[in-house]
């Protein structure tokens, strides 16, 4: 890939300056030590800036002449020096301390100018221009190369003890290039980090970044407009499905209505056998619940697809169950079923904020389970106990009980309900969770168990 | 109108088979004029012509929707409208009613259904013009409740209701032979924050009874049933 041998190209280069640059600066830092070294020593016994900062006081006036003072005598030891002398503005000798023979002359300013660069008949001096006139030092011949190896034998042992503190340097400086560096790569990367999480949440995600990353960013970039893409795609899908869902439930309706109400003027029509009037009131009852499933397919694409929108309001839970017993309770006719309710003393005061319409279908609908499942009849156990922060309805019978693989379909572990239908188990759960619930069958088969929060 | 099976009943929806089976259904019901449309343009002639005592109004038409027709019909007439529609979600019918819709009914819907909700419509609306006719009395055995004088009466002798009890009773009375629950009626009496008057319920109950049971302790008509609420037996 193009943009990690980009940045494994960068890598490279970086290690390689580090390299270099850490190379140059021991170079400079050993070119200083011993630059430093070598001036600091010579200071001590040919320095030309020792020199320079005694020469006033190398010589003192004895009267007409001048003698070396007690500092002179000094320098001329440390500096092991040759000879002194000091010339007059004219260039004559003024005082002269072991002057070479040969050197005793009168000096033109061609001579001074010349000896001022370091030597005066190969012997090394310095020159300093004193009050008195110019102070010449000179050294023996050869004396400065041969002295020079001297000193840098010196520097080497210095340079031998310094050896453990270059390392330390270097170890501080590697470490410092590395923290920022490091740093610089963690900066650069976060954005990248940040991006790939969003992702993973499902959000776009629009980064910029220079340098090395630039191409891993714009393929990131282009993974989230492709997931964006499709996920626009999808919902247009889904939509369409509800909508087309929604669309054949809307136009089911109308026909039918007139299939019903023909039915149950058949159904009480007099005149008919009573053979016919029944056979009449099996096609309304059938017709009432394709009228359901209709209406439960058209709820639970809404609710799978967020197209429901939920209409919230507080209400007591007590209440609410007690109203939906009392509606079966005054309904039904049979004395087969019987409905039994315990409600929760503790459950009296609190109240719950939910879909009112759409969680009493779901009670409906697991109540019309029980009773539809076992036309012998049975007994329907309704219990609604607080916890803590929830509530729970359970609702529990001794008829059939559930097919197994509806509880596994309904549990989430399978996704075939097999050839049972649990549209309206599917559609129970479905509100409850969408009101912020848990659904759940108990593994006896027998029992539901819903939890919904309490507001207050 | 003499009577309100009178009432001339018109049916706006595009399918014939609906209308006419909606015009049998109301016809064998007892009301004999009824006569339909099958799109907004014959209902808005009408609505310039002669207008109807009830509209039956379907949501989608094909030259237009109800809600909208609806507004027009509001802006010149207050005539009942009743919405006989498939769409059943909860926002179109609280659309349709909030628009001033007097009820709102949606397909599949049984016969019955149709023709009680047309029945109470127009007797909500033309009742106080043909007769009034209000259940002020109930027959407990051998006690008679009289609701409009807030008293019992047996055998010449009357014991006064107080207001709590009147409301309770009649509360009752309006569901008679059904379970109304604790909380229904509380709310009848106290309106909607009623909790904790559960306890003050049951004193008013046991005070109704000694006024309308003949054994206050195994009463025969303001029945209990445990945990739900109380009934008024047939």
């Amino acid at each position: 890939m193009k943009g990690l041998l980009k940045i494994y190209r960068n890598y490279m280069v970086t290690a390689l300056l580090i390299f270099l640059l850490i190379l140059v600066v021991n170079f400079t830092a050993f070119m200083g030590y011993a630059f430093y070294h070598l001036e600091k020593d010579g200071e001590y016994s040919a320095g030309k800036i020792f020199f320079r900062n005694v020469a006033d006081e190398i010589l003192e006036r004895d009267g007409d002449a001048w003698k070396l003072s007690a500092q002179g005598v000094q320098f001329v030891e440390s500096n092991q020096s040759r000879f002194l002398m000091l010339l007059s503005e004219e260039g004559e000798i003024l005082y002269s301390w072991n002057l070479p023979k040969e050197l005793a002359k009168t000096y033109s300013l061609s001579d001074v100018a010349s000896f001022s660069r370091w030597y005066l008949m190969d012997y090394p001096v310095y020159v300093w221009s004193t009050e008195d006139g110019l102070l010449v030092a000179g050294k023996e011949k050869g004396s400065v190369a041969r002295y020079n190896m001297v000193y840098s034998m010196q520097d080497l042992t210095t340079l031998m003890n310094a050896i453990p503190l270059f390392l330390l340097w270097n170890l501080f400086l590697f470490l410092l290039i590395l923290l920022f560096l490091g740093r610089r790569f963690y900066r650069s990367l976060l954005p990248v980090s940040n991006g790939i999480e969003d992702l993973t949440r499902g959000k776009a995600i629009h980064l910029n970044a220079k340098g090395a990353l630039k191409d891993l960013v714009e393929k990131l970039n282009q993974t989230s407009r492709l997931l964006q893409k499709q996920r626009k795609e999808i919902e247009r899908r889904d939509n369409a499905r509800t909508e087309w869902i929604s669309g054949v439930s809307h136009d089911i309706r109308t026909p039918l209505s007139v299939i019903m109400g023909y039915a149950d003027s058949l159904e009480s029509d007099e005149s008919l056998p009573a053979e016919s009037q029944r056979q009449a009131g099996m096609i309304k009852e059938q017709s009432l619940k394709i009228k359901k499933l209709i209406e439960d397919l058209n709820l639970t694409s809404r609710l799978t697809y967020q197209m429901q929108p939920l209409r919230k309001q507080t209400y007591r839970p007590s209440a609410f169950i007690r109203k939906i017993l009392t509606s079966y309770l005054n309904q039904m006719e049979e004395e087969k079923y019987q409905l039994l309710l315990e409600i929760d003393p503790r459950l009296e005061s609190c109240q719950a904020r939910g879909d009112v319409s759409l969680l009493e279908r779901a009670v409906e609908n697991l109540l019309n389970n029980s009773i539809s499942h076992n036309p012998q009849g049975c007994r329907i156990w309704i219990n609604a106990t607080r916890k803590e922060e929830r509530f729970q309805i359970q609702i529990r019978d001794d008829g059939v009980g559930i097919p197994g693989e509806v509880y596994r379909f309904i549990q989430g572990e399978t996704n075939d309900p097999g050839k049972v239908h649990v549209m309206g188990l599917h559609l129970a759960k479905q509100i409850v969770v969408s009101c912020g619930g848990n659904f759940r069958i108990c593994p006896d088969l027998h029992t539901i168990e819903m939890e919904l929060p309490i507001s207050d | 109108m003499k009577d309100l099976y009178e009432s001339r009943i018109l049916l706006v929806d595009d399918q014939p088979e609906l209308c006419r089976m909606v015009m049998e259904i109301l016809k064998k019901a007892g009301y004999k004029n009824t006569r339909c449309v099958y799109n907004l343009k014959e209902a808005r002639n009408i609505l310039n012509t002669a207008l109807p005592d009830l509209w039956l109004l379907d949501v989608n038409l094909p030259d237009g929707d109800g809600f909208t027709f609806l507004q027009e019909l509001r802006a010149v007439s207050g005539c009942p409208v009743l919405f006989l529609s498939a769409r059943d979600q909860d926002a179109d019918r609280l659309l349709g009613l909030g628009l001033g819709a007097d009820d709102y009914i949606t397909k599949p819907f049984l016969p019955r259904e149709l023709v009680l909700r047309v029945a109470n419509v127009l007797k909500r609306t033309y009742q106080p013009f043909v007769q009034k006719e209000e259940q002020t009395k109930i027959h407990l055995g051998e006690k008679t409740v009289d609701f409009a004088g807030g008293t019992v009466e047996q055998a010449g002798k009357e014991t006064a209701l107080t207001a709590k009890e009147l409301l309770i009773l009649q509360k009752l009375a309006d569901n008679r032979g059904n379970i109304v629950t604790f909380d229904a009626l509380c709310e009848t009496l106290w309106g909607d924050n009623y909790y904790g008057y559960e306890n003050t319920l049951m004193v008013h109950i046991r005070r109704l009874r000694e006024k309308i049971e003949e054994n206050p302790s195994s009463p025969r008509y303001l029945l209990t049933v445990r945990g739900l609420g109380y009934k008024l037996a047939k």
